[in-house]
């Protein structure tokens, strides 16, 4: 073995050592009751769970693993309509933050250079044409091909969903990064922004009476006696729909996001539970290799994954957006 | 990512006090200031792009149109011009050969005519020589016949007076001289 195995295998060793000190004392009361057994089963899986939480949900404190933790301000929460608000900045807030600068700073670069090409002292560049792709395939091909006519008032609003969204989920895959958007707060707060603009472009575009009709609709020819009760039992269909679509928006990207991350920690997790066994004996040593190197190869693997699906989700969210205020502006 | 989520285990193994604390916000923990925040950050985040940067790529992105518009428009219509002025050169070329074509026809015409004209002069001139000759040669022998037979008689006196006074007592010779005169 290299030196440099032997060492990353010495560290590992100690960090299995220290798993089997929590975990040891539990184990033996185990065996000596098993009336036990489950609350100390229990205990085993609460820790991991704990990790792949405490990794996952939001807080208060940036940690930076060995190197220290950043707490972040807390402000006092208030009431509003029963309803307790807390406006503390916490690390889902703080990358939603960056994901809004990153998100303006490349629109910003991009546009800078178009405006430099235009003024004929730059050729177009890697950066502002990759921006322009994604502008021109969004606007073209997601916006206008989707909403039709009158769809420009719509572009701003998807590509920033999609650079937003995508920064997001881009920045919890950075060491120390947290996911904003595997916080079904956030993306249910995205999915209702989405929701007004939707039944707004609707109002607007079939007025009134026509807006009406997507919630109480009957279909022509419908003799006189069926009509209340294809109203009664139709509207709140078509209401539960417009609902549905939203929080189907709002799930998905979370759950997308969320997955991604416990699928890696499990992985992860793996490294710690059979690392341990790593110096006991030919055996252990070889399956404690194997699991650390294979848990290693898939964490990577599901990582590249997850890159791929940081894109996807963000182009899904905008698609669908696009796609709803379509099928609303065009509806009967 | 490993190296935080292990770094991440490191922590709740040296700290699982501090992580209990923080495991009651649980992953549907409903934080109604975090829902504000994402409205607040995202529609100003919109209203920035909007509002600045958009109009730019747009504005941008729609000027690079036309100008590439424009230089298919001008590519096209001079190429078009091009074909045009093609045409026209081929036109003039074209008047131009049939021109020299014509030219040369009126030149060849021109100078068949010359030449017959100036082969029947030469004839004519040749035919009248060629009488004139004969008209000359007809007279001269005219001439000439009156000489010689001036010349004979002359002669013939001469001879016949040299005979006459040689010989002028045999009948023979009288009957030469006579058959001599009567010959020429």
């Amino acid at each position: 073995m290299n030196p440099v195995l032997d060492r990353s295998m010495a560290s590992l060793r100690s960090l299995a050592e220290r798993v089997q000190e929590h975990a040891a004392p539990a184990a033996a009361a185990a065996q000596e009751h098993h009336g036990e057994a489950h609350a100390a089963g229990g205990h085993a899986e609460e820790w991991g769970t704990e990790v792949m939480m405490h990794h996952v949900v939001d807080s208060n404190i940036w940690e930076f693993g060995p190197f220290g933790e950043i707490h972040l301000p807390e402000l006092p929460a208030f009431n509003v309509g029963g309803l307790e608000i807390d406006l503390s900045i916490t690390k889902h807030v703080l990358f939603l933050m960056f994901a809004a600068i990153f998100t303006i700073a490349t629109m910003f670069i991009a546009a800078r250079s178009t405006e430099r090409l235009e003024r004929g002292e730059k050729a177009p560049g890697g950066l502002l044409n990759g921006i322009e792709a994604f502008y021109l395939y969004l606007r073209d091909d997601i916006v206008m091909a989707n909403i039709g006519r009158g769809g420009e008032r719509f572009v701003p609003l998807v590509i920033t969903f999609f650079f937003f969204i995508l920064y997001a989920n881009l920045l919890g895959l950075i060491p120390f990064g947290a996911t904003a958007t595997g916080n079904i707060m956030v993306t249910a707060a995205l999915a209702i922004i989405a929701l007004v603009v939707i039944e707004t472009a609707g109002f607007i575009a079939l007025g009134p009476l026509g807006y009406a009709k997507t919630v109480f609709f009957l279909p022509p020819g419908l003799p006189g006696p069926l009509k209340p009760i294809t109203l009664l039992i139709m509207a709140p269909v078509e209401l539960i729909a417009k609902f549905s679509k939203i929080m189907a928006l709002a799930i998905r990207l979370f759950a997308n996001m969320t997955a991604g991350h416990f699928v890696i920690l499990a992985f992860m997790g793996l490294i710690l539970t059979y690392g341990s066994m790593v110096g006991q004996g030919v055996f252990g040593t070889t399956v404690g290799a194997a699991t650390i190197l294979g848990s290693m190869g898939l964490a990577l693997f599901v990582m590249m994954l997850e890159i791929f699906i940081a894109l996807l989700q963000a182009y899904i969210f905008a698609m669908l957006v696009s796609v709803f205020i379509g099928l609303i502006r065009h509806a009967h | 990512m490993m190296r935080s989520a292990g770094v991440a285990g490191c922590f709740a193994l040296a700290a699982p006090p501090a992580l209990a604390a923080q495991a009651e916000t649980g992953i549907f923990s409903l934080n109604l200031g975090l829902f504000v925040w994402t409205v607040v950050l995202f529609v100003l985040t919109l209203l920035v792009l909007a509002k600045w940067v958009f109009p730019l790529i747009a504005g941008g992105l729609e000027q690079r149109h036309a100008k590439i518009q424009g230089a298919i428009d001008d590519a096209l219509s001079a190429r078009d011009e091009a074909k045009g002025l093609l045409s026209q050169q081929e036109a003039a070329l074209e008047a131009a050969r049939s021109e020299a074509r014509e030219m040369l026809e009126n030149a060849r015409q021109h100078a068949d005519g010359l030449r017959k004209e100036m082969l029947e002069e030469a004839r004519a001139q040749q035919a009248q020589m060629l009488d004139d000759a004969r008209r000359e040669i007809g007279h001269e022998r005219e001439r000439l016949r009156d000489e010689i037979r001036r010349d004979a008689v002359d002669l013939a006196l001469a001879a016949s007076e040299r005979l006459i006074r040689a010989r002028l007592d045999a009948e023979e010779n009288r009957r030469l001289v006579h058959e001599f005169v009567s010959d020429v």
